[in-house]
Parts: structure tokens; sequence; C-alpha cells
């Protein structure tokens, strides 16, 4: 399967998830006997078209907006793995450390740029 | 002083809701042990509340802290992307009341604002056919179902009202605070004891926080970060069968889609939203598609 899997979430990603469930499914490889030929050959179908952003396209927005209104590169950030497990030791100054980490992206944002 | 007897007989009509689900099971076990994103986004909330009013204004002080974090980092994004739209123009004063978390002067009245976003959320709770979500997406007809069925619907929402500049920050607020109220007393209906009640919804909170920044993420993202952001919030990493998966990327996706395409005016002055069906034969984009503009340089 061709979904990446995104490193940020690991022990959440459904990438990886997905990557286990094929293997367990066929679990003898080739000679793996499908129990459900078309339920199989829908699901695949399925995943297909989120793959190829199907949905996205077929229903595209005047304005990309959000509720929070973050980019999306903060909500990697803020949702990753690793952040989520510094933040459970963090009882205050959460808000401070988090800003701090926006910080020293300015320079690096404007390198991109 | 009418509007204002008009909101608190709105208000008390809540109260007459009927709840959805038949029994409830003790969201406690569920959250903390299977959700470690749940979890790790404990320490959020707790401290906004340490922060806010005790007592009833608890869930107002939430918001208020909330909405005072997030308005800070929307000034950076907003730098960020010129394609944004001209936000209008306050002055002084109002800038200083609102970075102290208070709502200055809008455009239209508060009180048609807090009608309004009191029939959006019943129209979250009111217009959607859960039987329909619980059957297609195999969920156990609970308590918890009928508050994650809700809460996405109440994020479409916000995001829509989020385009509405000050006016439609503000009714979100308030939209959020309705929903707190609706839940809390549902389960006083219930019968749900007092102090689990209570325990539960910190839980549902933090659950609330996450799922709003994690279908944001998801929003943004191609179909990949929709589908995730869906499997780990809304089916809870139990969804086996990627057919129920791709049923809720298009749902959102076409409602989203749907809700830009409402006027905004229209929105902020009555709140009447409607929901395209969750099955739909042949659905169709109600705007021609153009070539997208997603960066996946992050991919």
């Amino acid at each position: 399967e061709e979904w990446p899997v995104d490193e940020t979430k690991r022990g959440r990603d459904l990438g990886a998830y997905l990557r286990q469930r094929v293997a367990q499914a066929f679990r003898e490889g080739e000679n793996t006997q499908v129990a459900e030929p078309e339920a199989c050959d829908q699901m695949y179908e399925s995943l297909a078209r989120l793959h190829s952003n199907y949905y996205k396209h077929k229903y595209p927005r005047p304005r990309d907006t959000s509720f929070s209104g973050l980019s999306l590169e903060e909500y990697k950030l803020i949702l990753s793995t690793d952040t989520l497990e510094e933040l459970k030791e963090i009882d205050k100054g959460m808000w401070k450390k988090l800003q701090e980490k926006f910080a020293p992206k300015g320079p690096e944002e404007d390198h991109k740029a | 002083m009418a509007l204002l007897v008009r909101v608190l007989r709105n208000q008390t009509s809540i109260s007459q809701w009927v709840p959805v689900c038949s029994r409830l099971i003790p969201v406690s076990p569920t959250q903390g042990q299977g959700d470690r994103a749940l979890s790790r986004t404990s320490q959020w909330p707790q401290m906004s509340q340490s922060r806010a009013c005790g007592g009833s204004e608890q869930i107002p002080g939430i918001d208020i802290q909330l909405n005072r974090k997030y308005h800070t980092t929307r000034k950076l994004s907003t730098t960020k992307d010129s394609p944004q739209p001209v936000e209008e123009k306050v002055g002084a004063f109002t800038k200083i009341i609102e970075a102290m978390g208070f709502t200055g002067p809008l455009k239209y009245s508060k009180w048609k604002i807090k009608i309004a976003a009191l029939r959006m959320y019943t129209s979250c709770v009111e217009k959607t056919d859960f039987e329909e979500f619980f059957l297609r997406c195999q969920m156990p007809d609970t308590f918890n179902s009928w508050f994650l069925i809700t809460l996405l619907h109440v994020w479409m929402c916000l995001v829509r009202m989020k385009q509405e500049g000050r006016s439609g920050k503000y009714m979100c607020r308030i939209i959020v605070h309705f929903m707190w109220e609706d839940v809390q007393q549902r389960g006083r209906v219930m019968g749900v004891n007092p102090y689990i009640l209570k325990k539960n919804m910190i839980l549902m909170t933090n659950h609330f926080y996450a799922a709003i920044l994690g279908y944001d993420e998801g929003i943004l993202s191609d179909d990949h970060g929709l589908a995730a952001a869906l499997w780990r919030t809304f089916f809870n990493r139990k969804c086996e069968d990627p057919r129920h998966l791709e049923l809720l990327v298009e749902y959102v996706r076409k409602q989203i889609q749907y809700l830009d395409s409402m006027n905004g005016e229209d929105l902020l002055l009555t709140g009447e939203v409607s929901w395209r069906p969750l099955v739909e034969k042949n659905p169709q984009s109600i705007l021609k598609p153009h070539s997208p503009t997603y960066n996946d340089e992050g991919l």
C-alpha cells in the first residue's frame, strides 16, 4: 500500500494501522484465500479513492479555513505524539513553551520564503 | 429586554429535549485507556480552567481563554497568508477589550447572534439523523456516540462561522457554550450521578479540544489527513472497514462545501443550517472543481 505513514503521530497513525491490517489479512502472501472477494475489492477501491484525494477535488472550497486558524505545519507540530508526550509532563507554563517552539520557526519560515 | 426573555425561554426549552441514546456507557474506561491522544492533551483545558472564573462561569471562562490563545496565534497566520480576506478595521479601544478576552461592539446585536447560535446548535442535534450514523458507521447507540456525532457537526458550524469575522467568532463561543449546557442537561436527564457526570464532563472537554484540532488539521490536509483524523477521533481507532471511513470523508467534504456556499449574513442572523444526507445517490459538488492550491510539501 502506498499510503504514507505520518511519523509525527507514532502509535496513532492510520497508515501504520492499514499496513498492519493488510499484512494480517494476507498472512499467506499470494496464496491467501480471500473470504469475501467482493467486499475486499470494495475496501480496496475505498482506500484508492481516499489515497488519490478524490473527495478533496470533488468538493473544492472557496477558502481553506479551519476553526482554530493555525497553519497546517502548526497542526502537525501540536498533534504530534512527541509534542503530546511533552505536554503531558508540563503542568504550568504550557502555552509559553508552545509559543517558544513556534518562535524559532520565524527565521526558518523567512528562509523558505 | 424582550429579546432577553426570548433567549431565556429558548434556553429553558433545552431541558425538554429527550436524549437520543438509550443507555450510558461510562466514557472513562474507553477514553482513559484506549485513546492515547486524549490523555496527552489533558493538560490544556485544566490550564484554561485554572485561570477561569469559578462556579457557573467556568465554561464561558474556558471559551474566553481559548479564544484569547487562538486569537494570538491567528495574528501570525494572518500575516503569513496574503490571500486572507481583509478583516474589518477596529479601533484601538476595541482591540484592547478583545485582548482582555471580552467582545467589543459588533455589527449585529449580541442577542440576535445568541439566538442564531442557539438555532444553529439546535440544527446540529435536531436535524441530524443519528440513527443513520449509528447504522452506517457501526457505532453503538450510546451517549458517547451521540456526543461524537454532535461534536462533528458543531465543528463544521464553527469552521463556517469563523469566516464571518469578529461576529462569527462571538457566535462560535456561544455555540460551544450551548453545547456544553446541553450535554450537561442530557446527562442529568439520564439520571447520571452528579459526581460521575462532572468527571465525564472533564473527559469530554479534553476530547472536544483534541477533536477540534484534529479535524482542523484534517480539513486543511488532503483526504489522507482527514481520513486519519476521523479514524482517530470519530471512530476512536476502531473502524475496520475502509468503506465507513470513505463515507465519512465524503460526508465531511461535501458538508463543509455546502456550508461554505451559504450566505454569511443569513447564517449570522438566523443560524438556520441544513445538512446534506449521509448517504446520497450520486452526490454532486456545488462548485466546479478547479486546480487545487494545497501545498503538499509536508508529505
